[in-house]
């Protein structure tokens, strides 16, 4: 299984140099306050931020230096903003994640996603919640040895939550390294691995009952365990970047 | 079916181009068939080429997600490019004056993107494009009032309004040849324009470069702009309405809307043509009169589907 490694992956002012390793076959979650750096570390694996410096690796091959051809299969990022700037069919915008026609592919995740209602339609005219899908189809469509999704969660009713969980978790026991941002703590029991990232740094790495247990955590979210659910730290600081 | 529909019209079009209004072309040929042949070749073939030509550049340059609708400023940029190199730098030779067009179309797109930002949304692109064309417009209009030559207006006003008439055939080189290469190039980045579809960072994603992708599509939209500008004059509304249709027909696909595009300018610049030629109103109405008639209901359709999306 193919992972992927990050060497000194950093954003100017907004993320730190990260070596990081994520290994096929492993479902990570990134957790962190607004504005700590979640989006900034995965556009950085992604290689999609101009300012990036550093490298990134998927396998033996260097992904800024991979070809449109090539690409697709190392990595599938999505970003968080679900706005389609064109007005595109839905069969349309999944087909964009392949370098080449596979209408059977695309056929396959209409079915997966339960897209059948939609797919005749333009992809500018769905709700939130049904372009989510939609774009997380283009995002699964080439098979991606790494999956990067920004908040793929995020504005779904709580079964899509749920089944979109169940499909990347499947994707990474095919041998894919998936790892996505969220913010509902409760669905963290679903992963192998969560990074806690704040102030543009990982600063906590480890299975989901560690992070969520350690004075970071606290800290960085300014809540603490109380009984089954949350409560807010009185102990934690304001500071000024959240 | 339809592209076929759409072929055979272009060639019956373009048939009619070359031969309509057919009585003098008949008479000409019995009497002085080397005249006929003259006004045939000499005449109407750069005048069909041109059509042809412009109207296919403007279909595909304006079908792509970079450039539409924010070449909007470019073909006044051209226009005010053009004049400055025709009348004060006295530049005479077509390609000369394509290249100031094309500088002129290349300062305005820079504006643009200047003004509107990088990710700018299309609301604001088009307002900076029509503030663009607006300043552009009224600079051309004081450049020609200026003017050493007291018939500068004159001269000019049949050019800005565009005019397909008496151009020759190294005329008509001059604006196509820059221009098909221009298109051609484009036509290559046809997957990275898909990909921009889903916006730069899925672009960047997919291992496309948008930074460079934009700004190959502004300098080459320059060129192509600017070179056929020179020497027909700014044709309003054939970008807008032809990618409008084309997109319309390969549901929002960009990578296949641009020959469509390009097929549906060439069709529509060529229909107006015909238009200003035959009809029946003594003298040829101007070609920019004759795409804004057909023009400004759509783009008024266009703007209140618009305003009814953000509504709705």
């Amino acid at each position: 299984m193919t992972s992927l490694l990050a060497s000194g992956a950093a954003i100017p002012g907004r993320l730190e140099p990260t070596d990081l390793q994520l290994k096929g076959g492993t479902f990570t979650a990134v957790i962190g306050p607004n504005g700590g750096g979640k989006t900034s570390l995965l556009r950085a694996l992604a290689g999609v931020e101009p300012a990036m410096c550093g490298q990134v690796w998927v396998g033996e091959e260097e992904l800024r230096e991979a070809s449109p051809a090539r690409r697709p299969y190392l990595m599938s990022f999505l970003p968080a903003a679900r706005d389609v700037p064109w007005s595109i069919g839905v069969c349309d915008a999944i087909a964009l994640g392949l370098p080449r026609p596979e209408p059977e592919r695309v056929d396959e995740l209409i079915t997966l996603l339960e897209l059948e209602p939609l797919a005749s339609r333009s992809v500018d005219r769905l709700s939130t919640g049904e372009r989510a899908r939609v774009l997380l189809a283009r995002a699964l469509a080439p098979r991606p040895r790494t999956l990067l999704l920004d908040e793929p969660c995020s504005n779904l009713a709580p079964y899509w939550a749920h089944r979109i969980l169940e499909i990347l978790s499947t994707a990474a026991s095919d041998g894919a390294a998936v790892c996505i941002s969220l913010h509902d703590l409760s669905l963290l029991d679903a992963f192998d691995r969560v990074l806690l990232v704040d102030n543009g740094a990982i600063r906590e790495d480890g299975h989901a009952q560690e992070v969520l247990g350690s004075s970071s955590f606290s800290e960085a979210f300014r809540i603490e365990r109380h009984g089954t659910g949350w409560r807010i730290n009185p102990s934690a600081g304001r500071q000024s970047s959240r | 079916m339809r592209l076929a529909a759409a072929l055979a019209l272009l060639v019956l079009l373009a048939a009619g181009a070359l031969l309509l209004p057919w009585m003098p072309l008949a008479t000409l040929w019995t009497s002085d068939p080397p005249l006929a042949a003259l006004v045939l070749f000499e005449l109407r073939l750069p005048r069909l080429l041109l059509a042809l030509g412009y109207g296919a550049v403007l279909g595909a340059l304006f079908a792509n997600p970079l450039a539409s609708p924010d070449i909007t400023g470019a073909s006044s940029g051209a226009a005010l490019g053009a004049v400055l190199g025709g009348y004060y730098l006295g530049l005479t030779q077509p390609l000369a004056l394509a290249a100031a067009g094309a500088v002129g179309a290349f300062a305005a797109l820079v504006l643009l993107f200047a003004l509107a930002g990088r990710r700018a949304d299309n609301p604001t692109l088009l307002l900076s494009g029509l503030a663009i064309s607006l300043a552009a417009g009224a600079g051309t209009s004081l450049l020609l009032a200026l003017a050493p030559s007291p018939f500068a207006f004159y001269d000019a006003f049949d050019w800005l309004m565009g005019s397909l008439v008496d151009r020759t055939l190294g005329q008509a080189a001059a604006a196509l040849v820059p221009a098909a290469l221009a298109c051609a190039w484009l036509v290559r980045r046809t997957r990275a324009y898909d990909a921009l579809a889903l916006g730069e960072d899925v672009a960047a994603s997919l291992g496309y470069r948008p930074a460079t992708l934009r700004w190959e599509t502004i300098i080459l939209s320059a060129v192509a702009v600017g070179a056929c500008v020179s020497v027909v004059g700014a044709v309003g509304f054939i970008g807008l309405v032809a990618p409008v249709l084309a997109r319309s027909l390969v549901h929002g696909h960009p990578g296949r809307a641009l020959l469509p595009a390009a097929l549906l300018g060439a069709l529509l610049l060529l229909g107006a043509d015909l238009v200003t030629r035959l009809a029946p109103v003594g003298r040829s109405i101007p070609l920019g009169v004759v795409t804004a008639t057909f023009g400004t209901p759509l783009f008024l359709w266009l703007l209140l589907r618009m305003r009814w999306r953000l509504t709705a």
